[in-house]
């Protein structure tokens, strides 16, 4: 089975509004983050791409099978979605064995695969305890092992970090790299610290269109010279930030560092100004901003 | 995997605080409707009372609708049911004055007469009273009856109760219908040896018991179930689960379908086990009496009756709640069950009709139960169905809505 998502021409309206506008991707194996503001299409995407909801009109495959088929698009599947939960008075274990049944699984491979995947997830302490009673991030951990229970060729994860404390942020961050290993992981986030630490095949997705398609190490590329890093009064900031897309802000006493876009690349903006190396959020913001110009 | 599946649903039904409610509602009404029972004796030669009978005699009918006439009238309360609402009316002077003239017209009496005669009735029930230790006892006279006057034909006394009918407002026991169905005559040995018989023969004793024990159940199950329907329909939602099960590979026909059986099993599982307990009372009854008993005549009675309420119950709760969201289907169910009730309210014994609740608040009468059985296999059939048809639009809604179709702002709910 060729293991490769490829969209074509997708478009998903909801009455008049257009929530995917024209995407063409290919996604290969392997970790590929789908980067973009709220609102910006990446849930709808995700939603039709598990076939919860109907395209409006292209073609998407996924691993050589038309997303119109349903059953089989489900069972190749595993979703984590947004804010996944499960009945809160099922145990860990009850509620995996649950969502197993109805992943098809037979009682042997339940049992093989639960405590292995709760494992995986580090929760194995917790198989006994009520879901309700699980943290945000091990509810999370929860649904990635629920998403993994039939062992699918593509994992989509919705927004998994979102409302996560930087640890649990960072733990989930792993744990999804090494489910990468052997199928395709489709990351939808806003956070770029989770493309960055995670994805090197990325999308950027902005009121339903695709903004940029490549490697982030690309999408640097495009950043680079137009990034400046200065030290500013705060009276000063608030002229600078007028001008220009301020990308970071460091608090130092009465002055503030910031790093700012500026679009013409020859010149150098003010006196103190400084051209830097673009960290991703930086070339993100940059993408956004050119956006915005035009 | 099916029926794995159908064990883990009918323990999550069954674990629910919903679910324990629903057993003590059981229970507790067992208890207070069903916990006395009327022992059938065979009628032997001489005895003080037979019971009463239904009677398709004209006088009988006419007789009897008079004499109720009469006792409302000296009470001024009326009892209707307009729409199958129970209402009691209270007439103003003109109105009393047209029941006066049809009383008059109809017994060829006058009113004063009339009310004579009901004043000495009176005071010779309270000359008949006698103080025992036991407290207070009647002694034997005679029931109070209006008597019908020579040449009052049957149409014309129809004619003139229509206007008592209409001066009520409607729904009144002074219909023509009500008047033939509720004209009941002591019964004779002959009637209550024949009556007997096919409660021994027909009934094998248990049916009649399980006839009275699916009228009573019957009134529960044809709303109690939509409570057990309503929470498990809307636990996925309130769990925030629906979009995770919804990506699973099961197909919505499997998992609805289970999830209906499961509903299903859990509501009449009570009633099972309450069931057992006056079935094995009936079985000693029988052998008492002499009779052939068939056990299985509870299980029969259950499945044919009982459960096609349950069936249309459930599904109601399913499908309302699948097309509404929320708990709307408690609202519909109940009012629809309210209305059923009362459409029966005055005539406990043999009103099937498309009534969700089926009557026969009687032990025994076994001939008004062979009168009615075709109209309650009918009936009982047409909910089955009427179920399963609203669980397949449910299922077909569901798939629906699992693939993206009528849903608000790619909103899954």
């Amino acid at each position: 089975m060729e293991k490769r998502i490829i969209l074509k021409d997708v478009c998903k309206n909801y009455g008049k509004k257009t929530a995917l506008d024209h995407i063409s991707l290919t996604i290969e194996n392997g970790m590929f983050g789908l980067l973009g503001p709220n609102g910006a299409g990446k849930t709808t995407l995700m939603k039709v791409l598990t076939s919860l909801q109907p395209k409006t009109s292209g073609e998407i495959s996924m691993c050589g099978i038309p997303i119109e088929k349903t059953k089989k698009i489900r069972s190749i599947v595993g979703y984590l979605p947004q804010d996944f939960s499960m009945y809160g008075t099922m145990s860990v274990y009850e509620g995996m064995d649950y969502l197993g049944v109805l992943s098809g699984l037979n009682k042997k491979k339940r049992k093989e695969r639960i405590p292995e995947l709760l494992k995986e997830v580090n929760l194995q302490e917790y198989r006994n305890k009520k879901i309700k009673i699980l943290s945000g991030g091990m509810k999370r951990r929860l649904g990635i092992a629920q998403a993994l229970l039939h062992d699918p060729e593509v994992l989509i994860v919705d927004e998994p970090t979102a409302g996560l404390d930087p640890e649990e942020r960072v733990r989930f961050r792993n744990l999804l790299c090494e489910i990468a290993q052997n199928r395709i992981v489709l990351l939808s986030t806003h956070i770029v610290g989770d493309i960055e630490a995670t994805c090197e095949e990325i999308a950027i997705l902005k009121e339903g269109k695709i903004l940029y398609r490549g490697t982030v190490t690309q999408l640097l590329t495009q950043a680079e010279g137009a990034i400046f890093e200065a030290e500013v009064s705060r009276i000063e900031l608030e002229k600078v930030k007028a001008r220009y897309c301020v990308t970071g802000m460091i608090s130092q006493g009465r002055h503030v560092q910031i790093r700012f876009v500026q679009e013409d690349k020859t010149k150098i903006p003010f006196e103190g100004a400084v051209r830097c190396e673009p960290n991703v959020e930086d070339a993100y913001l940059y993408l956004m901003h050119q956006e915005e110009m035009r | 995997m099916g029926m794995t599946l159908f064990w883990k649903e009918c323990v999550q039904n069954m674990k629910s605080l919903t679910y324990l409610l629903y057993v003590c509602c059981m229970i507790l009404f067992f208890v207070t409707q069903l916990g006395e029972t009327t022992v059938i004796q065979e009628p032997k030669p001489g005895q003080e009372s037979y019971g009463t009978t239904l009677s398709d005699d004209k006088d009988v009918q006419m007789k009897c609708a008079l004499t109720d006439l009469m006792e409302s009238y000296m009470d001024n309360r009326y009892t209707t049911y307009p729409l199958g609402f129970y209402k009691e009316v209270q007439l103003n002077e003109t109105e009393q004055t047209t029941v006066e003239r049809v009383l008059e017209t109809l017994s060829g009496k006058t009113i004063e007469e009339l009310k004579e005669e009901f004043t000495a009735y009176q005071q010779q029930i309270e000359e008949s009273m006698i103080m025992t230790e036991e407290g207070m006892k009647f002694g034997k006279i005679q029931p109070f009856s209006v008597a019908l006057d020579t040449g009052i034909s049957y149409q014309m006394f129809i004619k003139e109760m229509k206007q008592v009918d209409q001066v009520l407002g409607g729904g009144s026991r002074f219909t023509e219908e009500r008047i033939k169905s509720e004209a009941y005559e002591e019964m004779t040995y002959e009637q209550a040896k024949e009556e007997y018989q096919k409660i021994i023969e027909k009934d094998k004793v248990s049916g009649a018991y399980a006839r009275l024990f699916c009228d009573y159940f019957g009134i529960m199950l044809a709303i109690m179930p939509v409570f057990l329907a309503v929470t498990r329909a809307v636990r996925d939602r309130r769990a925030k689960a629906l979009e995770v099960i919804g990506s699973k590979e099961i197909s919505s026909v499997k998992l609805l379908g289970i999830r209906y059986l499961a509903a299903v099993t859990a509501a009449i599982l009570p009633v099972v086990c309450l069931a057992v307990f006056p079935a094995m009372q009936a079985s000693y009854l029988a052998k008492n009496l002499g009779a052939k008993n068939d056990f299985w005549m509870y299980g029969k009675y259950l499945a044919g009756w009982l459960l096609p309420s349950v069936l249309f119950s459930v599904s109601a709760g399913f499908f309302f709640s699948e097309l509404f969201g929320g708990a709307a289907g408690i609202l519909i169910m109940c009012v629809y069950w309210l209305i059923s009730l009362f459409q029966s309210g005055y005539q406990l014994t043999g009103t099937v009709g498309w009534n969700l609740i089926p009557r026969f608040n009687s032990l025994g009468k076994t001939s008004i139960f062979e009168s009615i059985f075709l109209q309650l296999v009918v009936n009982r059939a047409a909910y089955a169905i009427a179920a399963i048809f609203m669980m397949a639009v449910t299922i077909w809604i569901y798939d629906k809505k699992r693939k993206g179709r009528w849903i608000r702002n790619g909103k899954y709910s």
